[in-house]
């Protein structure tokens, strides 16, 4: 039975104020939240957005390490298997809170309408928490188990077009400039394979230290080299979208991009997206990198993208739309979160943290934190 | 079959705002929720100067964006051109908000978002929507376009008229008559 241990008290904290969050949001619905009808979409949909990547994303890596044979990331197999359900049920957790009417969503399995990106969203997510509880079990029955490979691999493709498919919810929304086109999903696949290496990456250098030791450094190293990877490639991303969203013909396209970079959303932007998330630790990761660095570059990176999922979804929402020509009310809609939406967001981190540290203690993920094996976590983690 | 539309004469308007107490009032509504608004468009320079007024409110889109992306069909098309929302379906997610290019609706405090519903189950009865019958001006016609003797039918070919943000190709049932048309 996993016990009390002292680190607990941080996410445990952050859960108790996510469920106080809960509890008002339940109470006082919308009010609670700082969303309007201009800008319905707030930071719990970004939060949503970020979890269900990162969730993507940790599976995908898995799913190299399982495929691709390397030594280095076979420790992560297992993990990121546990990881990635534990993002993506405090992903469900905090969208679930969102939603006014939970309860109807039955209505998705009685009355679907397959026009909808929301619908596919729920359908393939819906399917991947199966698929992953599925890949869980096998890991813990029989690793060798030929039916975990056949699970994987149906499980990669289901990733690749849930994550996708994510990005389509907003891509798909022509009177969004901002957001319309095909960069947006594969930015998210990017990004989410980007996030997925900084939570496992945080989530393995944790472990290690909640048992004691240094966390294996060929795994770190492995993991920040694919964070280097995406980060670089990110940056690129980024570049080429501010340069064409600021040339581009469609001037809602342009305000919303200045927004980003000179507007309202300005110092967001390039303090924490791209200082803090991208350049910091491309800083960090580009010399040889060990454990601890690694972690830290980690961390940043998962700020810097829990602020990029925020931005993205204001610049699409922050310009007035031209409803009558040559009426425009405000120069741009503005969103702050209410405490409760933070408490949630961070509530759903604590959750995330908890669940993984528990199906660490209750199975093997061959981090050496199995509680059966008690005192001998250290030998096991002398294993990995 | 009906196929209900509303033309809106916008150069008539005085801004009184009575269509939009009324439809409060039909529709039990809080004060800060409203399904109807008006725009007011000020064009000129001083002393030169003009001012429009323009209201807007959910135009019952033939192509509605609204409709495309509720994942549960709670936001709908009838055959009799309204658009409607079955609240029991509706999840609360706001898609249909984020995807309606007229910034017309308007979340309810159970978590549905709301919007005018021209009047749907009175208009059945032959009654008028209250934005329309409370008007002093008659800046509204609500009416039949599939009947060529209503008075929609004929006022719409007696004059030239425009939709609202029609280039984003949602097909609007709310007309506006072009001014010095
Ligand atoms: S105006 Fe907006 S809410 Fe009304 S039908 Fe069109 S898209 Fe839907
Ligand atoms: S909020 Fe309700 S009506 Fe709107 S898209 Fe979602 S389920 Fe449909």
């Amino acid at each position: 039975m996993p016990k009390f241990e002292r680190w607990m008290a941080l996410p445990g904290a952050l859960v108790l104020a996510g469920l106080a969050g809960a509890v008002n949001k339940l109470v006082y619905g919308e009010h609670a939240l700082g969303t309007t009808a201009a800008v319905p979409w707030g930071s719990l949909i970004a939060g949503y957005v970020f979890f269900a990547a990162a969730a993507t994303g940790a599976g995908l890596i898995g799913a190299f390490a399982h495929y691709s044979n390397r030594q280095a990331l076979a420790p992560i197999e297992k993990p990121s298997l546990f990881l990635a359900l534990s993002l993506l049920l405090a992903g469900f957790g905090l969208i679930g809170i969102e939603l006014g009417n939970p309860l109807n969503l039955v209505y998705i399995v009685f009355s679907p309408n397959l026009h909808s990106g929301i619908w596919w969203m729920g359908f393939l997510y819906s399917i991947y928490m199966g698929l992953l509880m599925v890949e869980c079990y096998f890991s813990q029955v029989d690793p060798a188990n030929k039916n975990l490979k056949f699970v994987s691999a149906v499980a990669v493709v289901n990733k690749i077009a849930a994550v996708c498919n994510l990005g389509a919810i907003f891509a798909l929304i022509a009177t969004r400039p901002f957001w319309h086109g095909f960069y947006f999903p594969l930015y998210i696949l990017l990004t989410a394979i980007l996030s997925g290496a900084a939570a496992l990456a945080a989530a393995m250098w944790l472990s290690a230290r909640r048992q004691g030791r240094e966390a294996d450094g060929a795994v770190m190293a492995a993991l920040g080299r694919i964070m280097l990877a995406a980060l670089v490639v990110t940056a690129l991303a980024n570049a080429g979208k501010v340069f064409f969203g600021l040339t581009g013909a469609d001037p809602a396209l342009r305000e919303a991009t200045a927004a980003l970079v000179s507007g309202p959303l300005a110092l967001r932007f390039w303090a924490l997206e791209i200082g803090l998330g991208l350049l910091v630790p491309l800083a960090l990761l580009a010399k040889a990198a060990d454990g601890q660095r690694v972690f830290r570059a980690a961390v940043m990176v998962l700020i810097g993208v829990f602020f990029m999922r925020l931005d993205f979804v204001m610049a699409g929402q922050m310009v007035p739309q031209a409803v009558v020509e040559g009426v425009q009310h405000v120069l741009m809609h503005g969103y702050t979160p209410t405490w409760t939406e933070w408490a949630l967001t961070g509530g759903a981190v604590g959750a995330a943290a908890l669940l993984f540290a528990f199906s660490e203690t209750v199975f093997d993920l061959g981090t050496g934190a199995t509680a059966a094996r008690g005192k001998a976590g250290g030998a096991a983690a002398a294993r990995v | 079959m009906a196929h209900y539309a509303m033309l809106i004469d916008a150069a008539r308007c005085t801004g009184c705002a009575a269509c939009r107490v009324a439809c409060q009032m039909q529709w039990q509504l809080p004060p800060e929720v409203f399904f109807n608004r008006l725009e007011f468009r000020e064009s000129g320079k001083y002393p030169d100067v003009k001012q429009e007024i323009v209201p807007v409110q959910c135009m019952h889109c033939d192509n509605p964006p609204c409709a495309t992306v509720c994942p549960t069909k709670a936001t709908y098309k009838r055959a009799d051109g309204l658009v409607l929302i079955d609240h029991d379906k509706c999840i609360g997610c706001k898609y249909c908000v984020v995807a309606c290019p007229y910034d017309v609706r308007q979340m309810n405090d159970r978590g549905i978002p709301e919007k005018c519903r021209f009047c749907a189950g009175f208009i059945e009865k032959g009654e008028q929507p209250p934005c329309v019958s409370t008007c002093m001006n008659d800046v509204r016609v609500f009416g039949d376009l599939d009947d060529p003797n209503s008075e929609i039918s004929k006022k719409m070919k007696e004059k030239p008229v425009y939709q609202l943000a029609a280039e984003k190709g949602t097909k609007p049932r709310v007309f506006y008559v072009k001014r010095g048309g």
